[in-house]
């Protein structure tokens, strides 16, 4: 130590040093907006060609679903698998634990689909996808346009010169410039001329694909060289297609135009339709991959676009629709003011108490010391610098001056005694003996308030990916805060002791009369609390009543949520409708909630960006002009755009989140067992039985369809022997392909022509088949005759089987319901009123609804996901104050001492509790995270009074002393040390800006909890350290007299010895 | 002093919590005020219901005459050709007989009916057998347009019913009566062959032959209430509508007929007149009051 001291320029040097490698570190930590903890959700589909969801699930389905479940490595393990079998696809979700790598478990699917596809038909086997694509993840979005030039041109200027470096980002799952005028190869088949010349849809698509082969010959010897015989691909082009020969059953060659019209033309029947306020432009859109940096994507992309268009002609124009790296930056500079913010104020109290610029200074230069040395530790564990970890700082940056401040305090109470000079060897005498003897409270008291922490290193899942980086950041921060403290303060004590040999007058501080009154008055006080018993007594328990009643009252009353989510300016409208045939109806369906969005809210609106996924599936994304009107714009538009029974709606903010925080609805109804049918008519019954009693505003069903209707083809069997003996040679899959191209049409290849492949599209005439007679009237030639479809089988209209949905391999139904934005306090008791519905429901429904099977309803856990990381929290708070109490216990070696000290944590609670509810806040992760470290601050206030005031009762003071006597001394640190903590967390606790809510609760907890538990702990501890020494003192009165009495009796023996 | 006021704050603090938990509960369990829903109602109201029956067709000529060789011989002259209209006793090829017997006399190859060459079999100078036929000629003012009429139908088709003929270009409905059916059912397809012809000889010029068209005819007329087939709930099994009377909103189960175009015929369980419930402006529960709006 002293040795250390003494080196002042070795220990400069070292700590500048070390700093320096903590601000390159600090630089090199990448910014994302969560912790990197993932959770991928791998998401995997086919279409079913030619098959029945019924018979796909019971042939391949069944295999995938358990292979997928069954999926397990050294570092992955699957938790769910969803399977959902629509019509004409199946969805899979495979959601994995959380920590596993995204890219592996996307490997890992991908080579289980891979191997089961081998068993299935080419067409199923073709259809294969596997992906990342979620509702959430963000995504950058910028579009091109020219007035000059068409979108095509614009396309093949632009496409040579992002292709490659779109290629090359290392984040992006995919990132293509997306030419909405994307052709195709249309072949439109001429029903009449497939009618007049016999032939079918299979027969022009077996034709096609023999022309697309290019067979090969065997080889030759010729003098010494293999050379391999070739027949080049008949079709090459266009032209080609049109000039393809197909042989008709009547042994005719005629060319493919003969019996359609083919061109190239925009595809009709797109998958995916982006617009931007209906502008037509090209649009770059990348997404990224599970778990990779968006706000690295975000900046790349841009960077690429501005090289790009450099060098572009001044017509060609772009505009960033939506970048989520500038929303990543805001949030996360929005949290470093914060930071900075916390910083200064805590400087700031230090100045207001210590009065001395320099040594506010020597104080201060803590707080940043110990968070750039901190960026060091993150680096090998591996933390990036996100909205979580960075309010681990700034929550730490309040604490961090604790270590200095108590050691400092301690050498100018030594220095108070100097009377003369001092010379080196005694000024480092005096700073070693300060030191020495605050080293115990001070590593006890970082100990207790890190070890606290400790459990939460244990965590699992969501707690762990949502506070594990704020735990760390505290830990390392707040661990080096104590190492400077006891090196660097003292160091730089001592340097400035030897310079100026201790004898100066120290300033005054700025508010030293406020202080004395304080103390004076908080002197007076404590006295009168102390004199009598009763008080010291009724008041423990009087806190005791307090925080029963509000755990038992103001809890429930809190809402839960896992963590607050950052601000932002993007909301989402989502359509889900029901009975849209294509892209293009769903189209209609979002123009129409576009319009109305627009008409009601436009002037509120800066622009749209809608994006179609699927047929039954699309959403509007709306950039407000202000984000302050987010709450206003979510509820109105969630009023304005009500469900009906076939079109749901759903309203949310949207921010580029990477972590999969979830959104769960308020109600979740389960039905397994029994058959589909009588499953949907329970979803549909419970479902609008809770719409129709107003129980939940949003209600929705999964699988969606109720009583889906489709039409039936069922051949006459008896004719399929004559027909064959007459000379037909098609087959009921010809048929049903018949039927499939005239109604949806089918993909049959690609034509790759320069390098660039296009898809070649086969259908029927647009809206050639418009009702079921069509259909039963669709020609087909049987040798000379040409009869309807309905003479070979029967055609009508009716139920078919229902879409599945199954979560790891049982069939499942759900009703789910949620409450609206900014209703949220009438969930419990709409959940009660929903559970008594279908409490009652249960009872009666078999009977009601005369159904064959028995459905079992459920009632789930909507919020297991938060109750479960909740209750994880609750362990580990519980954990924390255990392993403080083992601190304690270990530290004063008393039981009761450490349970004294401990008091503080309870009235911290009772104040965290308070904040909460005065301030409305919420119940989540990062609030809980607020009492653990609560505890800790508290306990380690309580500890420095309980230390000294057992140290001056050891020194000879009456219990009631002593306590004044420390209570006086200590107040002044015990002040500052929580003032700067309360006023660092203010910044975190107002939460300005987009980042600052998901702190907010936090903020909340520990600045309202502390301030509590401050006032409260200055006199309850003292009180109860007073009841228990007069207490064991009179125990030692007694003993004492004992013991004389019996050493008097021992005088009175017989004299008979 | 201080510390004695605190500790009455506490207690009053706690009351106070408790006090407004108490209200919150109270307002939850307030009836909630909400303005009527609305619904858009249509009348239930007797129609006719009928199917439309559509097959393909074939558009052929009425008459279509071939045209022999009277001897063996060689073509000298051919005189028309594919397409031509021609007159009756019109020559349109002249065929030199090789035969020494009948002194290499050349023989007058005539139109057998107004009409117009549909097909040629023989060019110039080409040998031609006795009785091979050489060309085929059609009248353009018939045609007959055949349909097979799967076997499911044909007792509706004996009472020969009015028909339309559709052509797969054109949107013009072309009527057509039946000149005849097939007393049989062709196994293989199980369809009887059935005749038509144009009602209006006159709008023959519309339509070409060998191409195929769809014929349609009024299937079994039906009368009963016919109602929108949104308009339909479920309930279980059961199908339901939602009827308003005097304002108030109930559901009734019906029995459902065939749908159609949207349209869904009502077999009982609704009378006439009835107030029937279109679209609502959400979910709205038996004896609600309700507002109908256009």
């Amino acid at each position: 130590m002293k040795t250390i001291y003494q080196a002042n320029f070795r220990v400069y040097l070292c700590f500048a040093l070390l700093a320096l490698l903590g601000i390159v570190a600090g630089f090199d930590l990448p910014i994302s907006l969560y912790p990197n903890s993932t959770r991928p959700t791998v998401h995997t589909g086919v279409s079913y060609g030619a098959l029945q969801a019924r018979e796909f699930l019971e042939t391949y389905g069944m295999a995938i679903e358990s292979n997928l479940k069954a999926l397990q490595t050294k570092t992955l393990k699957v938790e769910k698998v969803k399977a959902e079998y629509n019509a004409t696809s199946a969805d899979y979700m495979v959601d994995f634990a959380w920590g596993a790598d995204p890219k592996e478990a996307l490997r890992e699917v991908q080579a289980i689909m891979n191997a089961q596809s081998s068993r299935w038909p080419k067409e199923i086997r073709d259809s294969l996808w596997v992906n990342f694509w979620s509702n959430t993840s963000g995504f950058v979005a910028i579009s091109f346009f020219s007035s000059k030039r068409s979108l095509d041109d614009l396309y093949d200027m632009l496409n040579p010169e992002f292709y490659p470096h779109l290629q090359a980002i290392p984040d992006a799952q995919e990132a293509v410039l997306w030419n909405p005028n994307y052709k195709e190869i249309r072949i439109t088949l001429n029903p009449e001329m497939l009618a007049l010349t016999g032939l079918l849809p299979n027969d022009v698509e077996a034709a096609v694909a023999e022309g697309l082969r290019a067979p090969r010959g065997g080889n030759i010897q010729i003098e010494d060289k293999g050379l391999q015989i070739q027949v080049p691909r008949a079709i090459n082009a266009l032209e080609d297609l049109k000039r393809h020969l197909i042989k008709t059953p009547s042994q005719k060659l005629i060319p493919l135009s003969d019996v359609a019209t083919i061109e190239q033309t925009l595809p009709s029947k797109g998958e995916q339709i982006f617009k931007t306020n209906g502008n037509k432009s090209l649009i770059l859109f990348a997404s990224p991959k599970s778990g990779a940096n968006v706000k690295n994507l975000g900046e790349d992309i841009l960077e690429i676009t501005k090289n790009v268009m450099a060098h572009m002609p001044a017509d060609i124009e772009y505009r960033v629709l939506v970048d989520p790296s500038e929303f990543i930056r805001n949030s996360v500079s929005n949290v470093l003011q914060e930071v900075f913010l916390a910083a200064f104020l805590a400087v700031l109290v230090l100045f207001l108490f210590v009065g001395n610029i320099q040594n506010t200074i020597t104080a201060a230069l803590e707080i940043p010391l110990s968070m750039v040395l901190a960026f060091i530790l993150m680096k090998f564990a591996g933390i990036n610098i996100n909205l979580i970890s960075l309010g681990g700082l700034a929550l730490s940056a309040g604490m961090n001056v604790d270590a200095s401040i108590v050691v400092m305090e301690n050498i100018f109470a030594h220095m108070e005694r100097i009377k003369h000079r001092l010379t080196p060897a005694e000024a480092l005498h005096l700073v070693t003996e300060s030191v020495k003897e605050v080293r115990g409270p001070v590593i006890g008291s970082t100990i207790a308030s890190l070890v606290v922490f400790l459990p939460l290193a244990l965590t699992k899942d969501l707690t762990n990916a949502v506070l594990g980086d704020l735990s760390m950041a505290v830990v390392f921060s707040h661990g080096l805060s104590a190492i400077v403290a006891l090196f660097l303060v003292p160091t730089i004590r001592l340097h400035l002791l030897n310079r100026r040999g201790g004898l100066e007058q120290l300033s005054a501080p700025p508010i030293a009369r406020q202080i004395n009154w304080l103390e004076n008055t908080y002197e007076r006080l404590l006295n009168l609390y102390i004199t009598k018993s009763w008080p010291m007594i009724a008041a423990p328990m009087a806190l005791t009543v307090v925080l029963a009643s509000l755990l038992y009252f103001g809890l429930p009353r809190l809402e839960k949520e896992i963590i607050g989510l950052p601000d932002t300016d993007w909301i989402i409208l989502g359509v889900n409708a029901q009975g849209m045939n294509n892209v293009k109806e769903m189209e209609g369906q979002i123009d129409e909630a576009e319009n109305e969005l627009l008409s009601k809210f436009g002037d509120k609106i800066l622009y749209t960006f809608v994006q179609i996924h699927r047929k039954d599936n699309g959403n509007i994304m709306a950039r407000l002009k202000d984000k302050s009107d987010m709450e206003e714009m979510w509820k109105k538009i969630e009023s304005t755009f009500t469900n009906t029974p076939t079109v749901r709606f759903w309203v949310v903010p949207w921010n580029p989140a990477e972590l999969p925080i979830p959104n769960p609805p308020s109600l979740e109804v389960s039905i397994k067992g029994g058959s589909p049918e009588d499953r949907a008519i329970v979803a549909a019954e419970i479902s609008s039985g809770i719409s129709e009693k107003d129980i939940f505003p949003n209600v929705w069903k999964e699988p969606s369809t109720f009583l889906p209707e489709g039409v039936v083809f069922t051949p006459y069997t008896e004719l399929w022997p004559e027909l064959q003996r007459a000379g037909a040679t098609f087959s009921t899959y010809d048929l049903a392909d018949l039927t499939r191209v005239a109604t949806e049409g089918k993909n049959i290849g690609a034509l790759t022509q320069n390098n660039q492949s296009m898809g070649i599209y086969m259908q029927f005439p647009d809206r050639y088949l418009k009702t079921l007679t069509d259909i039963k009237a669709l020609p087909i030639k049987v040798v000379q005759k040409i009869i309807p479809l309905m003479a070979l089988g029967h055609i009508e209209r009716k139920s078919v089987a229902h879409d599945i949905v199954r979560e790891d391999g049982q069939e499942v139904t759900k009703v789910f319901g949620k409450v609206k934005k900014g209703t949220e306090k009438e969930k419990p008791a709409r959940l009660l009123q929903a559970k008594n519905f279908v409490n009652d429901f249960n009872k009666t429904f078999k009977k009601d609804l005369e159904l064959t099977t028995t459905p079992i309803i459920a009632i789930e856990n909507a919020e297991r996901d938060i109750t479960a990381a909740l209750q994880q929290l609750y362990w580990s708070v519980g954990t924390s104050i255990l392993l403080i109490f083992f601190v304690l216990y270990l530290q004063f070696g008393s039981i009761v001492q450490a349970l004294i000290i401990l008091s503080a944590a309870p009235i911290g609670l009772v104040g965290v509790l308070l904040s909460l509810l005065t301030f409305k806040s919420t119940i989540s992760l990062n609030s809980s995270l607020g009492v653990i470290l609560l505890s800790g601050i508290t306990v380690a206030n309580s500890i420095m009074l309980a230390d000294l005031t057992l140290r001056l009762v050891a020194e000879g003071h009456s219990p009631g002393e002593a306590a004044l006597m420390a209570a006086k001394r200590r107040l002044r640190p015990i002040l500052i040390t929580s003032l700067t903590t309360i006023l660092g967390m203010i910044p975190v606790a107002i939460g300005m800006g987009e980042g600052g809510k998901i702190l907010r609760p936090l903020g909340l907890a520990v600045s309202g909890g502390l301030w509590f538990s401050m006032t409260f702990t200055l006199f309850v501890v003292p009180g109860l350290e007073v009841l228990t020494l007069r207490r064991k003192q009179k125990l030692l009165a007694k003993d004492e007299k004992v013991e004389e009495e019996t050493e008097l009796l021992a005088d009175e023996e017989p004299a008979w010895q | 002093m201080l510390f004695k006021y605190r500790s009455l704050t506490l207690p009053v603090l706690c009351l106070l919590m408790i006090m407004n938990t108490a209200q919150a509960a109270s307002e939850k369990t307030s009836p909630n005020k909400t303005p009527p829903k609305t619904v858009k109602a249509v009348k239930a109201a007797t129609q006719v219901f009928f199917e439309s029956y559509t097959y393909p067709a074939r558009i052929e000529f009425d008459t279509l005459a071939q045209v022999k060789t009277p001897v063996e011989g060689e073509v000298v002259e051919l005189k028309t050709f594919l397409g031509q209209q021609t007159k009756r006793g019109q020559i349109l090829a002249v065929i030199k007989n090789t035969d020494p017997l009948f002194q290499y006399k050349t023989a007058r190859i005539v139109a057998p009916l107004d009409g117009v060459v549909t097909e040629i079999l023989i060019s110039d100078r080409s040998e031609v057998s006795k009785d091979q036929v050489i060309m085929k000629v059609a009248r353009t003012d018939a045609f007959t347009i055949t349909a097979e009429v799967p076997a499911i139908h044909l007792d509706y088709f004996k009472n020969y019913p009015q028909g339309a003929l559709v052509l797969s270009n054109q949107n013009a409905k072309i009527s057509i009566k039946m000149k005849g059916l097939a007393p049989q059912i062709d196994p293989a397809t199980g369809t009887a062959q059935a005749k038509f012809m144009l009602s209006d000889k006159a709008q023959s010029k519309l339509i070409t032959p060998g191409r195929l068209a769809q014929v349609t005819f009024k299937g079994p007329e039906q009368k009963g209430i016919v109602i929108p087939e949104i308009a339909l709930n479920y309930k279980g099994k059961k199908t339901l509508v939602a009827v308003v009377e005097n304002k108030i909103y109930s559901k009734k189960e019906i029995t459902l007929g065939e749908k159609r175009d949207g349209q869904v015929l009502i077999t009982s369980g609704l009378k006439e007149g009835e107030l029937v419930v279109e679209r609502a402006s959400g979910y709205i529960p038996d004896g609600a009051t309700v507002e109908i709006v256009e």
